[in-house]
């Protein structure tokens, strides 16, 4: 029997997290998404369509903008560059692109309910009120670099690097108490 | 706090960005035949007017691109590349 070993950079905090829907009546929950798998997609625009043919989904050429197919969601990070969320097994074999297993490089922290909004305008300067659907955006939070997508009706998802995750959950818990 | 309006994200705030110095600054063509006096002012003379300088800039904290605006040193007004 293999075990888990494995140990999320938030797992710690699960019971702190869970505490919140309790205290604000559920308007807003938040909630580690351990172990996501994270693949960095760079194709150039020759490549663009075997890339996207390879991975079995569609790659966004909008900027800031996200396509989802099946349980795959993929995010524009720059006009050759793209973060491919979900999904498992190994990384298909590029021929003329680029993809990279970055599943380590950051968590993921997933906001819920009506408030999450508002708690990130805390510390995001983005109006994120005025987000359409299926957006993404690179940003600060807090003096952290992410990585947020919004799904509605009211999601979004925080992915941060995992030597900044304890300390934006920690401003994440503050900013609760001020709501 | 300047607003700087990145060509693929939009307008960002400017402690998203990194600067990059004057634009337009080219590589000389064979520097082994420049003086250290032309290599000196290749490498540290700018142009630094009172006024609107073609900058580059890079987006750091978002798309990772550079890319070209002109700034008003007076006003810190920035727009796009002309
Ligand atoms: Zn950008």
């Amino acid at each position: 029997m293999t075990v888990d070993q494995r140990r999320s950079p938030l797992g710690g905090l699960a019971e702190e997290f869970a505490q919140i829907a309790v205290r604000t009546g559920g308007r807003l929950r938040i909630a580690e998404q351990p172990y996501l798998r994270q693949l960095n997609v760079r194709a150039g625009a020759d490549a663009l369509a075997a890339a996207a043919a390879t991975l079995g989904l569609a790659l966004p050429t909008t900027p800031n903008t996200v396509i989802r197919t099946g349980d795959l969601t993929a995010l524009w990070l720059g006009p050759d560059d793209w973060l491919v969320l979900g999904g498992q097994g190994p990384e298909p074999t590029p021929v003329g692109w680029g993809v990279v297993d970055v599943s380590a490089q950051r968590t993921a922290i997933v906001l819920s309910g009506p408030a999450a909004v508002g708690l990130l305008a805390h510390g995001c300067a983005l109006d994120l009120e005025r987000m359409g659907s299926d957006w993404c955006a690179q940003t600060m939070l807090a003096r952290a670099n992410v990585v947020l997508s919004g799904f509605p009706p009211d999601e979004i998802r925080v992915l941060v690097r995992a030597s900044f995750a304890s300390y934006l959950a920690s401003w994440l818990l503050d900013a609760v108490m001020a709501m | 706090m300047m607003i700087i309006t990145c060509p693929w994200c939009g307008p960002r705030n400017e402690t998203e960005f990194h600067y990059g110095g004057e634009a337009g600054v080219a590589y000389p063509a064979d520097p082994g035949v420049l003086s250290d006096e032309e290599w000196g002012r290749f490498l540290f003379v700018r142009s630094n007017p009172k006024g609107v300088l073609h900058e580059r800039w890079s987006h750091n904290a978002g798309c990772r691109r550079w890319f070209s605006v002109h700034r008003d040193t007076v006003t810190h007004e920035v727009g796009p590349a002309r």
